[in-house]
């Protein structure tokens, strides 16, 4: 497998509003975080609200740049390119959006919508029109929808949209922030169906963001998981979830609710604390003040990524 | 031993009125709640779940008309003058959104709020007002000293927390939830859903539960309702539910909800201004069949199992 982008110690930092001239404060949304993705490969992002997932996302595809590190596609350095260069990349670099409507113009109607993409790359139009009708059988949406405003359709439907969108001019790799999390079960599996085929189909790279753990097990390859800014724990995605290292990977996946077996799960798991505040970090290993089995260490230490056993895996966790 | 019943849901029957035609949401819905059980229902985008919940507390838009009868306690509820019918809503049934912020004041301390929602139904002084406020802040497991908290400085869980502790205030007999935990982390779903459990068994509250997320579901029900575009197509047990599913839609949402990755259901949601003669699962069933295209089924009760289908094939 070919690497198609390359992440190399992304920080992302941000001035806090409160902080004074003798007091600087800074929130760290992303720290020192590195990964790669292969062609045709999926890869996992989980953690709770606020650890930094659409952030690195961003940085990822270039839409904002790290306060530190570097991302690689294809020989480009591209969190050094100008604004105008990373532009012309975009059709290859694709996010797909936590919140779709936001980046759907309501004054467009859904034809006008899907004509864009291929407007701007000056496609000629009788391409575009074939490719729209490919796409719109993909994301299963009927035509009956062409003259209507975002909207006058429904939320499922803004969010296919989008997705058709995203994928009109064939991209090389797509970051996909929560992209089923407000639809229905049906909806949802059609979604992941398409990213999954399209990745077998023509070697796409994914980046799949999310809190839904159960998706995640089933959509990637590898996983990471992100606790206050960077990876706790790394590996193959069938690993992490059969045998979770990390206290914080277990208790994700302790409070993961699913329909297998007859028993209930409810007040079997430990789920301790509220998710972190970037604000007030612990010292130490930062998830300790929710952990069960802390120690002194802890408290005073930041533990580093390292390799735990002869698999792909990496822990960072003082008590391995 | 004999199931007593809270919530008796008869022949429901909305619909909106709209410039261009009437939208159907509620077609004959019958559910009773038993008291101290959890009942969930699911079900589509868009087919009603929150219309027929936001009903039972007469809290829809003018434009609905709602015809049917509601009992709750053996009482017909629904013919209730809206001032007697207030006496009922927040203190009998209380209900929690999905957005917190819905329902809480944005510029009031938080356990100003909960001790104001007890004095307007109870009548008692400023100070036991307070205490019970307290009772409530540690009952949702939030610490004390956050009662002088405004809502804009707790986290989204704590907000939920906040709002459930509102709800509660009254020590309502029903608690309708209508997607109480969907925008939140799996970690601080886990805890709410533990804290709700733990308050229903604490004063054997009845729960109506509304969401999307079928692992919620095999945790909390008791007893589930499916609905598809305004019908309420099955209501089972929980375990009958996910063992052996009788109705064509739900054995195919299960599939959905199994394997992601691999089912669909094929076609697409139907149009609840377009009136149909038969079934309106019909289009995107498998086991359709002449009759389901003019015909419309009728409830057919096993016990306490009730499915809306034409060709269920009873054990
Ligand atoms: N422009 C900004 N200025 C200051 N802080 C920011 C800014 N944008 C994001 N942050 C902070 O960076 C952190 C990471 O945000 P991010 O959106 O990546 O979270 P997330 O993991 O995607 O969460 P969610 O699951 O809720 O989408 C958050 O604590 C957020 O408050
Ligand atoms: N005021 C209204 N006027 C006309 N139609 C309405 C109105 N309110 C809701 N509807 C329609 O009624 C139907 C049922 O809506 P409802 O909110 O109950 O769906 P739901 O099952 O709760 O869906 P979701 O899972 O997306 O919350 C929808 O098709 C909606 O478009
Ligand atoms: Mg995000
Ligand atoms: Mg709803």
């Amino acid at each position: 497998m070919s690497c198609l982008i390359e992440a190399n110690q992304l920080s992302k930092v941000f001035k806090d509003k409160e902080s004074t001239v003798f007091k600087k404060k800074e929130i760290i949304a992303v720290d020192n975080v590195s990964l790669t993705i292969n062609r045709g490969e999926s890869v996992g992002i989980v953690g709770e609200s606020g650890c930094g997932k659409s952030m690195l996302g961003k940085m990822l595809v270039g839409l904002t740049l790290p306060t530190k590190g570097s991302v690689n596609y294809d020989g480009k350095i591209i969190s050094r390119l100008p604004f105008n260069e990373i532009k012309k990349l975009r059709s290859k670099l694709q996010p797909i959006f936590q919140d779709a409507d936001s980046t759907l113009n309501p004054k467009l109607t859904v034809k006008k919508l899907l004509e864009e993409p291929f407007v701007i790359n000056k496609i000629s139009k009788g391409d575009a029109n074939q490719r729209i009708d490919e796409l719109l059988s993909y994301v299963n949406l009927g035509k009956e929808l062409y003259g209507r405003y975002p909207h006058e359709i429904s939320g499922g439907q803004r969010q296919r949209l989008g997705l058709a969108r995203a994928l009109s001019l064939n991209p090389d790799f797509i970051v996909a922030d929560e992209p089923a999390a407000s639809l229905d079960s049906s909806v949802q599996a059609q979604i992941l169906q398409l990213l999954n085929r399209m990745k077998l189909n023509s070697g796409l790279g994914l980046v799949y963001v999310s809190h839904n753990l159960k998706i995640v097990s089933m959509m990637t390859e590898k996983v990471n998981v992100m606790y206050l800014g960077s990876f706790v724990e790394t590996g193959d995605t069938k690993d992490v979830f059969e045998n979770p290292m990390h206290p914080y990977t277990k208790m994700l996946i302790g409070s993961v609710l699913t329909i297998d077996g007859d028993k209930r799960k409810l007040g079997k798991a430990k789920v301790f604390g509220e998710p972190p505040d970037p604000k007030n970090r612990a010292s130490g290993c930062t998830f300790h003040p929710r952990c069960d089995c802390c120690s002194q260490i802890c408290k005073e230490e930041r533990p580093i990524l390292k390799k735990v056993g002869n698999k792909n895996r990496f822990v960072a966790c003082h008590n391995m | 031993m004999k199931k007593e019943k809270l919530l008796e849901v008869e022949q429901l029957n909305i619909k909106f009125t709209t410039s261009i035609g009437d939208v159907n949401v509620s077609d004959d819905i019958n559910f009773s709640l038993n008291k101290g059980e959890t009942f969930c229902i699911v079900g589509e985008s868009g087919c009603g779940k929150s219309v027929v919940a936001l009903s039972l507390t007469r809290l829809l838009p003018e434009n609905a008309i709602i015809k049917g009868s509601i009992k709750f306690e053996g009482f017909n509820i629904s013919e209730l003058e809206e001032k007697e019918f207030s006496e009922i809503r927040g203190r009998k049934i209380a209900t929690i959104f999905e957005q917190p912020m819905s329902c809480i004041n944005p510029v009031m301390r938080i356990g100003d709020q909960i001790a104001e929602t007890y004095r307007a139904n109870f009548n008692c002084s400023r100070k036991e007002a307070k205490q019970q406020a307290l009772k409530k802040l540690e009952e949702v497991k939030l610490p004390a000293n956050r009662y002088n908290s405004y809502p804009h400085e707790l986290s989204g869980g704590m907000q939920q927390r906040v709002m459930i502790a509102i709800a509660l205030a009254c020590n309502p007999q029903l608690l309708i939830a209508d997607e109480p935990t969907t925008s939140l982390d799996v970690t601080v779903q886990y805890q709410i859903l533990e804290l709700l459990q733990e308050l229903k068994e604490k004063y054997n509250m009845t729960i109506l539960m509304i969401t999307h997320d079928m692992g919620v579901v095999h945790d909390m029900a008791d007893r589930i309702g499916v609905m598809y575009a305004g019908n309420m197509m099955e209501i089972a047990d929980r375990d009958e539910f996910f063992q052996r599913p009788l109705h064509p839609y739900a054995v195919e949402l299960l599939n959905v909800v199994r394997d992601p990755c691999i089912y669909t259901i094929p076609g697409t949601v139907p149009n609840l201004m377009e009136w149909v003669p038969g079934c309106p699962f019909e289009p995107r069933c498998k086991r359709s069949t002449e009759a389901c295209k003019i015909n419309k089924p009728k409830n057919i009760v096993m016990g306490e199992r009730i499915v809306r289908c034409l060709n269920v094939v009873p054990n």
